[in-house]
């Protein structure tokens, strides 16, 4: 028992070492982040870098979709681009932006959803009242929060309306903004067994299921509910050859992303930045991060651009010092679990040698207590 | 006749640095009692704690009961009574429940022995061992060790914190309830009085050796206390064979031997000292001989 | 034999343990008044809100109760041991020496199952009242690797006091504290899901490091 207690020793001191040695290097060396942040000009056609141009004035004519406060400010923005008419009115009501995080998506979620109501009785939206459930026996269940108790008539016609549509129970992907502090509410989007997508809201307490027009090759397995000024885009659905979708709210039809496109929510960051001109899209991985930009009217591509992070001298020396990493976290998902990563053999040299010294320093240790025994 | 105890060849130093002792042998033979003394430093606890399993010699083999200490079964622990050095003892415990603890592991547990002695302390069996004197944690750890009924009973420093009185009672009781029964017992003691009345055998340690190891009634008969009358400014060399702990005072040195008088004599004179006023008494105490063969400081 | 090392081990740890007992069962009050409160004054549908929306659990206030406790109790019942060395006695029984100490850890063990059990029950009861089944469960699982630092802290402690070098012992500590911290590096709920199973075993393991320190006290490596 006791070479277990000092293999369990050694085994607990090396994790410990695995994952304090790591960090502290890291926190010792800091690296700056200053990735590059990209628009793509209408009036070029090119990408540009805002952050590091210095002349203001181009910048701002280059990205007018951005920076069109400071060209109305300096009485400088066009009448209109490419037949646009620009004005504050128009690029506000073309305005996308949506984030997620893999840390958003790659977390454990209760198996129960609050429903709003789209169309309160007063002009605000209310907190939600009730919450619902999918349960075994295949009913979308409705529980009003105030009591603890469930709602079988809500319940009974929300399961109803969604078997109607050809739901099938229960949904494996489920999509809302929950809260009150938004312009207006769309409710769920939600994937269902088959990977079919819908849209489902509680309208005057009584359901509004729809399905999306996805080709029926096509599975889905994440979708985000956009809530935005631009209203043609009801959200995104996320196939699973990791193809993205955009999802118009007239007709639910779903338009693929070009050809080659994909992002992986669970390990990309992804920012959405529609405008007037088009849609930008950033996909952020560890190293670095892929821009899309879309047309706004067509959704082809015009232009696309990997940004690769380079690595700093720090985290190259890193790689001669630990052969792995440990970490428990990471700020690519909510989670908690050992993780080893960054290998790097070029650590192995240091290691071989700190082995033998140590193998050293036992082998003479044994040598003298023998021959002490011996005496 | 049976080894109870038996060490040979025993090497231990205080970590890195100083040497307590090397190539230390022994033994204790069944139904006797040896008294293991030694000044300060000279490593009888950490004997002890060698022989009970608790420090890894350096080198050496310890056996008792014919098992070697660093192996030994559970089960031979029952046969092996140990008073640590202090009376150390459960003392978040009552009286009551340190006697039915210890009864839970003890074949032979004689619950009257233990009784019997706590009768004599006037405390109650609910009573705290935490919340007695110093005197009376060791009369109750004493009782433990007799209640145990063991074959071998180890004793660190048993007469630590006793009353004369008490320490004389025990002393007499432990004598006479090993000899009845045939038991082994080896003990130190600071109190080398205490000794006297109760050891057959007794191993002197001086640092990094033993001086002496034989009974006491042989070891009270064969040392010697000699006093010499030196020319002024004359003292007798350092190291001289069968001569011990030699102390000079007011023009008179004393010293002890195992050797006759004439042997001494003889001695001296080699060494170029003139032995015409020699002296030579027989040691009146365990104490005298004890201090006589180890010295005063 | 058995029976008289529980005894042991209770009688010296029983008033912690009756302290550790009402201090979980106070704390875990403490965390349902403050729930009451809010259900109070912005009602029950909040709680659910605060719940869902913001990953709010309202039970902070027991976060860092199970290490601590743990901590606390390692020390009560092993430090004894240590004064005088007193470790000797409980190791010249006549039982095997590993078998003792797991003995020992396992009353301790036992001790704060019991605690946390309560705790978590107490949680989990007034909880169940009030919102959704899943959401309880959300509860009860965000709470299961705080009590899983609890072990952790105890085990460590045990192991830290039996340990004789002022050496190991800092290196101990400094494990038991990484160990510890294992549990808080990430704070959304049920993020330890995926890894309770893996971490109840190798906190368990870790119940054998004072084997280790026992050992070495048996080797005299004691300053």
């Amino acid at each position: 028992m006791k070479y277990l207690s000092k293999t369990i020793f050694c085994i607990v001191l090396a994790a410990v070492l695995c994952w304090f040695l790591p960090w502290l290097y890291a926190l010792m060396t800091p690296a700056p982040s200053n990735d590059p942040f990209y628009g793509f000009s209408p009036v070029s056609g090119e990408w540009v870098n805002g952050r590091e141009m210095r002349d203001k004035a181009l910048r701002d004519s280059l990205l007018p979709q951005i920076y069109y406060r400071d060209l109305l400010a300096k009485d400088r923005l066009q009448d209109s681009l490419n037949g646009k008419a620009m004005s504050a009115h128009s690029f506000k009501t073309h305005e996308i932006f949506f984030v997620n995080s893999p840390r958003d998506v790659v977390k454990r979620l209760p198996a129960v959803w609050l429903m709003m109501e789209s169309m309160p009785d007063g002009v605000d939206l209310e907190d939600p009242k009730e919450i619902f459930r999918f349960t075994e026996d295949g009913r979308m269940e409705f529980v009003d929060i105030a009591s603890n108790t469930v709602n079988p008539a809500r319940t009974r016609r929300f399961t109803e309306t969604l078997r109607a549509r050809g739901f099938s129970f229960p949904a494996t992907n489920l999509s809302a903004n929950i809260t009150s502090r938004k312009a207006y509410d769309e409710g769920y989007l939600m994937v269902d067994s088959e990977g079919k997508v819908f849209h489902v809201k509680q309208q005057g307490g009584r359901p509004y299921v729809a399905a999306v027009n996805l080709p029926d090759s096509v599975k889905a397995s994440r979708v985000f509910i956009w809530e935005e000024m631009d209203r043609s885009l009801l959200g995104m659905a996320i196939d699973t050859a990791n193809r993205p979708w955009l999802i118009q709210r007239d007709g639910y039809q779903a338009i693929p992303f070009p050809e080659g496109i994909t992002v992986d929510p669970a390990r990309e960051a992804i920012m959405v930045m529609g405008n007037l001109f088009n849609l930008t899209c950033r996909f952020t991985s560890q190293d670095g991060a892929r821009w899309y930009a879309l047309d706004a009217d067509t959704y082809k591509l015009l232009g696309s651009l990997d940004y690769r992070r380079p690595r700093t001298a720090a985290s190259e020396i890193a790689d001669y010092i630990f052969p792995f990493t440990l970490s428990f976290t990471s700020s690519y998902d909510s989670l908690a679990y050992p993780r080893i990563g960054r290998f790097s053999a070029k650590a192995l040299p240091l290691w071989i040698a700190v082995a033998a010294v140590c193998l050293i320093i036992g082998y003479r240790r044994k040598s003298l207590k023998n021959r002490n025994n011996h005496v | 006749m049976e080894n109870i105890i038996s060490v040979k060849n025993l090497s231990q130093r205080y970590g890195r640095g100083r040497q307590i002792y090397d190539g230390l042998s022994f033994d204790v033979p069944k139904g006797s009692i040896l008294g293991l003394l030694g000044k300060n430093g000279t490593g009888k606890t950490t004997t002890i704690n060698i022989l009970m399993g608790f420090l890894r010699p350096q080198a050496g083999e310890c056996k008792i009961f014919g098992e070697d200490i660093t192996a030994m079964k559970p089960h031979t622990r029952t046969r092996i009574a140990l008073l640590l050095e202090g009376h150390v003892q459960y003392s978040f415990m009552t009286i009551a429940q340190i006697e039915k603890f210890y009864s839970r592991f003890y074949p032979r547990w004689n619950r009257d022995a233990y009784y019997g002695l706590m009768d004599k302390l006037k405390v109650s069996p609910g009573q705290k061992i935490s919340s007695m004197s110093n005197g009376q944690r060791s009369q109750v750890a004493l009782g433990l060790i007799l209640a145990q009924n063991a074959d071998l009973l180890v004793l660190d420093d048993f007469s630590l914190g006793l009353d004369p009185g008490y320490r004389r009672l025990f002393a007499d009781y432990l004598r006479e309830f090993v000899k009845a029964e045939g038991k082994t017992v080896f003990m130190t003691s600071h109190i080398i009085q205490d000794l006297e009345r109760l050891v057959d055998d007794c191993i002197i340690l001086d640092y990094g050796k033993i001086l002496t190891h034989q009974p006491v009634v042989s070891l009270m008969k064969n040392l010697r206390r000699y006093t010499i009358i030196l020319p002024s400014g004359k003292q007798l060399p350092e190291n001289i064979e069968g001569i011990y702990s030699p102390w000079q005072t007011s023009g008179t040195t004393e010293f002890h031997s195992f050797l006759a008088p004439d042997d001494v004599r003889n001695t001296l004179e080699r060494e170029g000292i003139s032995a015409g006023n020699l002296r030579g008494d027989r040691v009146a105490s365990l104490e005298d001989a004890f201090i006589g063969l180890t010295g005063r400081y | 034999m058995f029976k008289a090392l529980y005894l042991k081990e209770y009688l010296k740890t029983r008033r912690a343990f009756a302290v550790c007992l009402i201090l979980g069962l106070l704390f875990a009050a403490y965390a349902m008044l403050g729930i009451n409160r809010v259900v109070a004054t912005h009602g029950a549908d909040h709680v659910w809100l605060i719940m869902l929306m913001k990953d709010q659990l309202f039970v902070d206030a027991l976060k860092y109760f199970p290490p601590v406790i743990g901590l606390a109790l390692g020390i009560v019942q092993m430090r004894p041991e240590m004064q005088s060395k007193r470790l000797r006695l409980t190791l010249h029984l006549p039982v095997s020496n590993n078998r003792t100490v797991m003995t020992m850890l396992s009353v301790g063990t036992l001790e704060l199952l019991l605690v946390f059990g309560l705790q978590l029950a107490a949680v989990a009861v007034y909880y169940s009242g009030l919102i959704a089944s899943e959401m309880t469960a959300r509860v009860v699982a965000s709470m299961l690797p705080w009590y899983l630092a609890g072990f952790t802290a105890y085990f460590f402690s045990c192991a830290v006091c039996l340990e004789g070098r002022w050496g190991r012992r800092i290196v101990l500590s400094l494990m038991g504290a990484a160990f510890v911290c294992m549990f808080y590096f990430q704070g959304t709920p049920e993020a330890y899901n995926g890894m309770l199973a893996g971490a109840f075993i190798a906190v368990m393991l870790t119940a054998f490091l004072s084997i280790g320190s026992v050992d070495r006290f048996k080797q005299g490596l004691t300053n």
